[in-house]
């Protein structure tokens, strides 16, 4: 299976799950390259276990991904190598406790890369200052606020220049202002960087502001409802009326 | 939850619970009245219908009326479900329009809330024995794999492919090691102290009072200092490895390991493992010093044993191959504290309940493996003339 040519990940009759139960099956989907796609749905729905599913770190019950033509699993020879061209921001953004902000940052790059430790701090002060927390490289983790952390995490998703950028919840627990800051920092990096964002939110407001398409999962089918962009979704009356019912209320 | 008659009058405020149930042909009506609250003693409505031995059959409908409620809170909403309960079981229309609209929506909400909930699986069954069998069988194969991933670490570290942070190093070394001087030097020395004591009474009665020192000699290089330090250490150093561990697998830091290709086993466990070895024969011999000079506190105490016939004493009884025994017990020991940590904070679910039970996992298996590897350890030195 080949996927298109602007496709740069694409799913192929996924079942996923944890302990022995099926979650959600027969998911079949692309994401195409350089694009926001957001994957939503009510809670519990599943968002979060696909997006773990998409990164690697939980084996499918069935189906695969492939990371453009290549299968994306552990039993890939080229699995690592593959794993490195992505970043993740996870929900609570997951930094390293124990070391400060510039050593969570450098450290991908200590291990996953040729720099020295001078270009090292270089590249650590750059990605900082892309996310705007110049300055902040001494902090520790639980020295910064809700929004500062995630854009802190933000950044050592970018460490390793990836293609593919994974976040889990990025506006969870953040106010309306530091939400609407985090969107306008993902945009201004895709159109940056050119990277493909792939975002778990079921924040209405961010998907209407960055979403290129958004990816519907419903609990009850356990599976894809919806996959559109979400301006033709709203306006299509073929759209499924859960996900009408869904993106009406944001508006 | 709660709700109050708007037409409550001042003079129903502090009535009592009460219902009445009036049979008019096919219709049952049930009156509720007074304050049906939580705090005040409520009448058992099905029980009373039940008593009344109706024929169900002769009967249509159950209506409810409220009107004469002076207040009510969800202890109506657990009246009212009983009654639906008792109705549909009889195949009962039943009518509730004559109930507060507060009691309508919430039963409404709760009906929805009931139809979710009964589609959810139930995912703290009990398990069967088998699960058990299963899960010990799993763990088995986890913590061989783990040990052949530490081997595999230690061996990238030392060829030059992979190297895991000094400053790591040195802090870990500080925390196991320099940290836990306190807490070791104050129980070996107690427990020198209590073996002289009790070897000194029984000694006494065969006036062979000197024999003190090799007792304790003997007994904390051989035995009990490395086996002093393991426990102190599992409890210790164990229990927070797999904490600090297990807090990491709950926050998603292993994952954000995992994402950037960072063997955690090489850069989590390999240097936690190496700072308990390199420390924790020396806590040993250190042990070994308190608890002699514990036990020569008291023999200085009780006997007319002098500081030069102790220490000669000790020279006589212990020799090099006792010390470097009781030294070797130590790596082995700390071997297993740092590795029984590590792997049960790896082993860790993704909720805080998990990060306790990995702690009290560590303690417990690091504790007993310690035992075993102790008695075999014991008759392998007995064997080999050690």
């Amino acid at each position: 299976m080949s996927a298109g040519n602007d496709s740069i990940i694409r799913v192929h009759e996924l079942a996923i799950g944890y302990g022995g139960q099926t979650l959600l099956g027969g998911l079949s989907f692309e994401i195409k390259r350089g694009e926001v796609k957001m994957i939503a749905g009510a809670s519990g729905c599943g968002k979060s276990t696909l997006l773990r599913h998409l990164m690697g770190l939980d084996v499918p019950i069935k189906g695969d991904i492939f990371l453009e033509d290549g299968l994306f699993t552990p039993a890939n020879a080229s699995f690592q190598s593959m794993r490195r061209r992505c970043g993740v921001l996870f929900q609570g953004a997951a930094l390293w406790s124990d070391r400060t902000v510039h050593e969570n940052i450098a450290l991908p790059m200590l291990y996953q890369s040729r720099l020295t430790a001078t270009e090292i701090d270089a590249m650590v002060a750059l990605k900082l200052a892309l996310v705007g927390l110049s300055g902040m490289g001494a902090k520790y983790p639980a020295e910064l606020s809700g929004g500062m952390r995630k854009r802190a995490g933000l950044a050592r998703a970018l460490a390793l220049d990836p293609e593919i950028i994974f976040l889990d919840e990025p506006s969870a627990g953040l106010d309306p202002i530091s939400s609407r800051h985090l969107d306008s920092l993902i945009l201004e990096l895709r159109a940056v960087l050119g990277a493909t964002f792939v975002v778990v939110s079921h924040e209405l407001s961010s998907l209407f502001r960055i979403a290129d398409s958004v990816l519907f999962l419903d609990p009850l089918s356990q599976g894809v409802i919806a996959d559109a962009p979400p301006q033709k979704l709203l306006k299509d009356p073929q759209t499924d009326p859960k996900v009408q019912h869904f993106l009406s209320a944001g508006r | 939850m709660r709700g109050r008659s708007l037409e409550s009058p001042i003079a129903r405020q502090r009535q009592s619970p009460s219902i009445e149930i009036i049979v008019q042909d096919a219709l049952i009506r049930v009156q509720f009245a007074g304050e049906w609250t939580l705090v005040r003693e409520r009448p058992d409505v099905c029980k009373q219908l039940e008593s009344m031995k109706m024929d169900v059959s002769q009967l249509a409908t159950i209506s409810f009326d409220g009107s004469r409620l002076a207040s009510w809170d969800s202890s109506l909403l657990l009246a009212v479900q009983g009654l639906i309960a008792w109705a549909e079981s009889r195949q009962l229309e039943y009518s509730t329009d004559r109930l507060p609209a507060g009691v309508l929506r919430l039963l409404s909400i709760a009906r929805e809330g009931t139809c979710f909930s009964s589609k959810q699986v139930d995912s703290r069954s009990r398990p069967a024995f088998g699960d058990y069998v299963f899960k010990l069988g799993r763990s088995w194969l986890a913590w061989h794999r783990l040990v052949g991933e530490l081997v595999l670490a230690l061996c990238a570290c030392f060829c030059g492919r992979f190297r895991f942070q000094a400053k790591d190093f040195v802090e870990l070394v500080h925390e196991a090691g320099l940290k836990a001087l306190g807490i070791v030097s104050l129980l070996s020395f107690l427990t020198g102290l209590i073996i002289a004591f009790i070897g000194i009474v029984q000694l006494q009665k065969l006036g062979a009072d000197l024999y003190v020192a090799d007792l304790v000699g003997l007994a904390m290089t051989r035995e009990l200092g490395a086996l002093m330090v393991g426990v102190i250490m599992a409890g210790r150093t164990g229990a927070a490895f797999a904490a600090q561990i297990g807090t990491m697998r709950v926050n998603e830091e292993l994952d954000a390991f995992e994402i950037f290709s960072i063997d955690p086993v090489a850069f989590l466990v390999a240097p936690r493992v190496l700072a308990s070895m390199f420390m924790m024969p020396l806590l040993g011999a250190w042990a070994c010093l308190m608890g002699i000079l514990g036990g020569l506190l008291v023999s200085l105490s009780l006997t007319e044993l002098g500081f030069i016939q102790y220490v000669q004493e000790l020279q006589y009884a212990v020799g090099l191959g006792d010390f470097l025994g009781g030294l070797f017990k130590c790596w082995v020991f700390s071997f297993i504290v740092a590795m029984t940590g590590c792997f049960r904070g790896l082993q860790c679910g993704r909720d805080a309940r998990s990060v306790g039970q990995a702690t009290t996992a560590a303690v417990v298996s690091g504790i007993t493996w310690i035992v075993l590897a102790d008695a075999v350890l014991a008759i392998a030195f007995n064997r080999l003339g050690i």
